[in-house]
């Protein structure tokens, strides 16, 4: 395997000090040579594989890995959308990264569905921050009458709005913004009736509170 | 509501760097916060995982122990106040040292493909790296073997 006529490397992943392929391929903990740390290392038919099959011998072959779009060309970079590995021809960079043609041309046409995103915001989430953190932090909690009813419109207009892709800021953090925001509410309008309740109690002892607050 | 198709992988890192299984890749999921960013890693084109421990975890135990006894031992010797005031952090940090401990060994993952080596960050407990890459060494070999 070590024989292997690809230039096959392997690197320690504290001191990035190349490991030997012999010792890895026995499946066995081993000292980095380089910094005597404990390594264990997992390798792959991938890492010692010469070509993708069906693949005529390129010229410029140095990993061994090919382009997703020419498997007759040598993979330079990953996009960084999709993740697909391409060659020169097919790396199309844009605002400093890395697009194959496809998800180029979908940024372009400003897909909003895209399946292999690599970003996404989390709506749910800030539904929920705009819902929880002015109602802990003291003099924001004041605001809470405004940032609450906000809070619950901005749940309900982002509900159709996709989650994260393993479910973050999905509908429960919707639902638990939607919760939290109603029960601010609520206590809002308590503190509203206590007070009316206690300016009326007032009334009665002094009419003249009642001529200023009920005229 | 469970919709995606990843499933978790062991190890986790406060919502920093997490490792998804996926039908045909793994998944990195970085970001705290408002938005989240992700890192696909196509089975057929994984080359190696490699685990290197590290002795952050003996550094943590000495500090944490340190911490513990540096409240623990004069809380034995005052009474009253005193006492009740380092009672709480001492078994905090006794607490901490246990959960360090119980955690074991810890390590630096990286997964390295034709073009690019990458840390995974939540893979940070040799354990735990050893049962993520226990998981995903079948799908790994199943897509490489079938392609070759
Ligand atoms: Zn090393
Ligand atoms: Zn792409
Ligand atoms: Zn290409």
């Amino acid at each position: 395997m070590a024989a292997s006529p690809i230039e096959a490397k392997l690197s320690c992943p504290v001191c990035r000090g190349e490991l030997p392929l012999d010792l890895a391929a026995i499946h066995q903990p081993f000292d980095c040579p380089s910094c005597r740390r404990t390594v264990t290392c997992l390798p792959f038919p991938a890492l010692t594989r010469p070509r993708a099959v069906g693949a005529a011998a390129g010229p410029q072959i140095e990993n061994g890995a090919t382009c997703f779009y020419h498997p007759d060309h040598s993979a330079q970079i990953p996009c960084d959308h999709c993740g697909r590995f391409l060659c020169a021809l097919c790396d199309l960079p844009l605002n400093g990264r890395h697009l194959c043609p496809v998800c180029l041309d979908n940024t372009d046409r400003q897909l909003t569905e895209n399946p292999r995103p690599s970003h996404r915001f989390l709506w749910g989430r800030a539904a929920l921050f705009l819902s929880i953190t002015p109602a802990i932090i003291y003099p924001m909690t004041l605001i809470t009458f405004l940032t609450a009813p906000l809070a619950i419109i901005l749940s309900l207009l982002w509900w159709k709005k996709p989650p994260g892709l393993t479910g973050s800021g999905g509908r429960l953090s919707l639902v638990l913004a939607l919760i939290f925001s109603i029960l601010q509410i609520l206590a809002w309008i308590t503190v509203v009736i206590v007070l009316v309740g206690i300016l009326q109690s007032k009334a009665q002892f002094g009419p003249a509170i009642q001529e200023v607050f009920f005229l | 509501m469970n919709a995606h198709p990843y499933k978790r992988l062991p190890g986790h890192c406060w919502g920093f760097g997490a490792l998804w299984e996926g039908e045909d890749h793994l998944l990195l999921v970085q970001g705290v916060g408002l938005s989240e960013n992700y890192h696909r890693f196509y089975f057929r084109d994984i080359q190696a995982i490699t685990i290197c421990t590290t002795r952050t975890w003996i550094v943590l135990a000495i500090l944490l122990g340190s911490a513990a006894m540096m409240f623990g031992i004069p809380a034995l010797f005052v009474n009253g106040f005193f006492r009740w005031l380092l009672a709480p952090p001492a078994a905090l940090f006794l607490l901490l040292t246990v959960w360090n401990l119980w955690k074991g060994p810890t390590c630096r993952t990286t997964l390295q493909t034709a073009v690019q080596t990458k840390r995974i960050p939540s893979l940070h407990r040799t354990k735990k790296a050893l049962a993520a890459m226990a998981r995903v060494r079948k799908k790994i070999l199943a897509a490489q073997t079938s392609t070759a």
